[in-house]
């Protein structure tokens, strides 16, 4: 196929254009909502614990007593392989997957802090899970703006393209 | 399906926010993608380096897998015996009360967790500690532990002894830092102001840590630790794990504590210990073989010299979860002490006592009824009406009596029960008997009222 070539009417909702800043941006957010996960969460005597380390403590001293509170420990789990996910879809170039899963791991950024900070004295992790967090969401929001804007512009070519 | 991307649009495509929408980019700052199932460019196209961010991204997602696979599946033990003594140490060493629970078994995590916390409040509550006492920042105490060497000894599958050989343990204690409260250290003599501190060599009196294997994962248990040392000490045999006595508990909580009074009341030493947990009491169980044959045979000797009868018992019980709060509605018991001549009959409200007549400020018909019961003992704050029962526990869908949980639980609803006003009238009623060491009032400013009275 040449490049002349005018798009198909199925390639119009899968191929566009979208600027890279807001990807770069939102797989930095993520991975800074990952790192906040690894700051100090908690401080008991001279002792640090992550939110992952947290997690574990809150669970092995029995607060994790119904589904839905072991169902939120367990997806935290799932926030490194999340991070992982952003950066390959990052890499393949899928904006909607990075849009998608920045969202999910925002959210559960900015809950999970929110939350704990809300309970306890928190350290400096839960301030910086909310604020990346908060960006990881707006990131999102932004890439997917972007990606709606670009399919937009496409699907408008290409009914130009069919009329000429 | 294309094999070029088509570049940005000519037009800038309306903002689905009604903003501005971005001019077109240039064809090498965009990213040329679609939704999930895109076609993404063809490989012919990337650089090297985006190839090594998809190896790099697919390596940390294998990554992410093992760290949640992990994660969910984990406990929270040590992998050795020494290790999960080692956790203890660490956690001590670090003030780190939190990092000390999670080294002990779960069930024993359970009992100790939450009520730790609110005897801390208590206790602060009343000037006896701190009042802004954080357990998770204890300050005044720094603890240190260095060069320990352990002897480990397994005992039976699952069960080992760690001997602490050799270690040394720094102290320094700052008291007027340290978590103690307004009251105490209003009972504290100026010398006892001052910083101690020192070191100790913690391998001198051969502490023994048992470490208990619990889901592949080991833990450090205090009750068998106890047991543990107090075998030694005694120097008998090594009790055969898991054939001690066993737990024989009772359909409902009521039940469970019904059972419990009765054998207390006959002193059926075996019976009470069935009745405790085997999860939280696996000590009591397992090394009971080593004591019950000499208590069961004081057990006898005592029965001679009385009895108690428990005519009747009504009790009411608050399940919560696996534990129960059962208390006693009413109970009406006659105790007979035969070498004394002594017989109480008690049915629920008032107490006749024969034989005991002119004691205890008994009248001549030797009957007590409701405060006159209580106010007997002429201690001050004996009137207190704490909130306590007898806490039932329920593993594998049998009820148990948890004495520990009872005490603690006990100890809760007194510290509950206190005012700080309590301590000082317990203060001015012990200064009384020569009690030296505080500022209080000497003994003739004394109340001559007791509290509550």
């Amino acid at each position: 196929m040449g490049r002349g070539r005018l798009p198909e009417a199925d390639d119009v909702t899968r191929t566009v254009s979208v600027p890279a800043t807001p990807i770069v941006a939102t797989v930095a957010a993520c991975m800074a909502a990952l790192g906040a996960a690894f700051l100090p969460w908690l401080t008991t005597g001279e002792a640090r614990r992550s939110a992952f380390a947290l997690a574990r403590s809150a669970d092995a001293l029995g607060f994790i007593d119904s589904p839905v509170r072991r169902a939120m420990v367990l997806s935290w789990y799932l926030l490194p392989l999340l991070t992982a996910a952003v950066w390959t879809a990052g890499a393949l170039r899928q904006p909607v997957a990075v849009a998608a899963l920045a969202a999910v791991v925002g959210s559960m950024s900015v809950a999970a802090g929110s939350m704990f900070m809300s309970l306890a004295r928190p350290g400096l992790g839960p301030v910086a899970a909310v604020v990346a967090g908060i960006v990881t969401l707006a990131g999102s929001v932004w890439l997917a703006w972007s990606v709606a804007s670009a399919r937009a512009a496409t699907s408008r070519m290409t009914a130009e393209g069919s009329r000429t | 399906m294309t094999d070029e991307p088509i570049d940005g649009p000519d037009e800038p495509a309306p903002d689905p926010f009604g903003r501005e929408a971005p001019p077109p980019l240039p064809a090498d700052e965009a990213i040329f993608a679609g939704g999930f199932g895109s076609s993404a460019p063809s490989p012919a196209r990337r650089r090297p380096i985006a190839y090594l961010a998809i190896v790099i991204g697919l390596v940390a997602m294998v990554g992410g897998a093992i760290f949640f696979a992990r994660s969910a599946g984990q406990a929270s033990g040590a992998k050795t015996p020494e290790a999960a003594v080692q956790r203890v140490f660490d956690a001590l060493g670090n003030e780190d009360f939190l990092g000390v629970l999670e080294a002990l078994t779960p069930a024993e995590r359970s009992l100790l967790n939450g009520r730790t916390q609110t005897v801390a409040q208590e206790l602060g509550r009343l000037g006896i500690l701190r009042k802004d006492l954080d357990l998770g920042k204890v300050k005044g105490i720094d603890l240190a532990f260095t060069g320990l060497q352990y002897q480990s000894t397994s005992l039976a599958d699952g069960f080992t002894a760690v001997e602490i050989k050799a270690g040394t343990s720094t102290y320094r204690i700052d008291p007027a830092t340290s978590p103690l409260g307004d009251f105490v250290r209003g009972l504290l003599s100026s010398k006892a102001a001052g910083v101690v501190s020192g070191s100790d060599d913690i391998s001198r009196d051969h502490p023994v840590f048992m470490a208990v294997r619990q889901d592949g994962s080991w833990y450090v248990s205090i009750g068998y630790s106890m047991a543990e040392q107090a075998r030694r000490d005694a120097g008998a045999a090594v009790p055969t794990f898991g054939s001690g006595v066993p737990g024989r508990g009772a359909a409902t909580p009521e039940a469970a504590v019904d059972q419990f009074l009765r054998a207390a009341g006959a002193l059926d030493v075996r019976r009470l210990i069935e009745l405790t947990p085997p999860g939280e009491a696996g000590a009591l169980h397992d090394y009971a073989p080593l004591f019950l044959p000499d208590l069961e045979k004081g057990a006898k000797e005592a029965r001679s010299a009385f009895s108690l009868t428990i005519k009747s018992l009504k009790l009411s019980s608050q399940p919560s979860g696996d534990e129960a709060v059962v208390k006693i509605d009413t109970i009406a018991f006659r105790l007979t002490i035969p070498g004394a001549g002594v017989v109480v009959d008690f049915d629920g409200e008032c107490a006749t006592i024969k034989g005991a007549e002119g004691f205890l400020g008994l009248g001549s018909n030797g009957r007590l009824c409701g405060k006159d019961l209580a106010r007997s003992s002429g201690i001050p704050g004996f009137e207190l009406k704490p909130e306590a029962g007898i806490v039932a526990v329920r593993e594998g869908e049998v009820w148990y009596v948890s004495p520990t949980r009872t005490v603690l639980d006990g100890l809760i609803a007194i510290l509950k029960a206190i005012q700080p006003g309590d301590l000082e009238r317990f203060k001015q009623f012990f200064g009384a008997f020569g009690f030296q060491g505080y500022g209080g009032p000497t003994p003739r400013s004394i109340q001559t009222t007791l509290p509550h009275a």
